[in-house]
């Protein structure tokens, strides 16, 4: 397809995102030779904080909704499909905002486990410091995923991996991988609740 | 921790196919994708 007919989007809250998630993303873009734009969203979020009451995990979600709309605004304007990064972990976890990162119109990778995405990026020669980078959505400041899930990526792919492709039962997963059945079956309940941001709105069928 | 790994030589190409084939399928120029948050 080539690189010129590829727009990436660096999106901080500046007030959220690290120096060093700017420079990583810049030497990404630089040696794929992409067209970039940076937005730096802390002004939208306060316009829109203006009116609303402070909630952490509403605003953080409101973040990754502004990134959305930043995306489909530049789709529509040079008629390209917005790409999600989201991958097998995240979907299977829900770990991923409704309407936000979860609102796209491909995900090439989402059959690929975090972990599958970091060797993959070893065999296309990404640096080892960006392939072993923390995940972090920035929804908010300190923001690490696999604080929130409570897992690391490592356990939660091996228990997914077991659990949803080698269709192993619950004790099953926790005797084979040495970990306590409780913490399986948080991660399991995580994918039963989160099972309405993987599916489209149900329809009420009239006819 | 498991036996089984993901040949990610081929997966590679199937992900670059994939983009390619929905990039023409619907008739758009390109992708656009968050790099950053």
């Amino acid at each position: 397809m080539g690189a010129r007919r590829v727009m990436g989007l660096i999106m901080p809250d500046l007030r959220v995102t690290p120096k060093q998630d700017l420079d990583d993303a810049k030497e990404v873009a630089s040696e794929l030779g992409m067209e970039t734009r940076f937005i730096d969203i802390a002004p939208i979020h306060r316009t829109f904080m203006k009116n609303l009451e402070p909630d952490r995990l509403a605003e953080g979600n409101l973040r990754a909704r502004i990134r959305m709309a930043l995306l489909y605004y530049h789709s529509n304007r040079v008629n390209r499909l917005v790409i999600g990064t989201g991958d097998r972990s995240e979907l299977l976890a829900g770990f991923f905002t409704k309407g936000g990162d979860g609102g796209v119109d491909i995900l090439p990778i989402g059959d690929l486990y975090k972990t599958e995405v970091r060797r993959l990026g070893e065999t296309l020669g990404l640096s080892r410091r960006i392939i072993s980078k923390r995940s972090s959505p920035r929804l908010w400041p300190g923001h690490e995923a696999e604080d929130e899930l409570g897992f690391s990526y490592d356990v939660l792919d091996s228990v997914f991996k077991l659990y949803f492709d080698r269709r192993l039962g619950m004790k099953a997963v926790s005797s084979r991988l040495k970990l306590d059945l409780d913490a399986v079956q948080r991660l399991i309940s995580r994918y039963h609740e989160t099972a309405h941001k993987r599916q489209p709105p149900p329809i009420c069928k009239l006819r | 921790m498991l036996e089984e790994e993901l040949d990610l030589v081929e997966a590679r190409r199937k992900i670059i196919d994939f983009i390619k084939k929905e990039v023409t399928g619907s008739r758009t120029d390109g992708v656009v994708l968050g790099l950053s948050g």
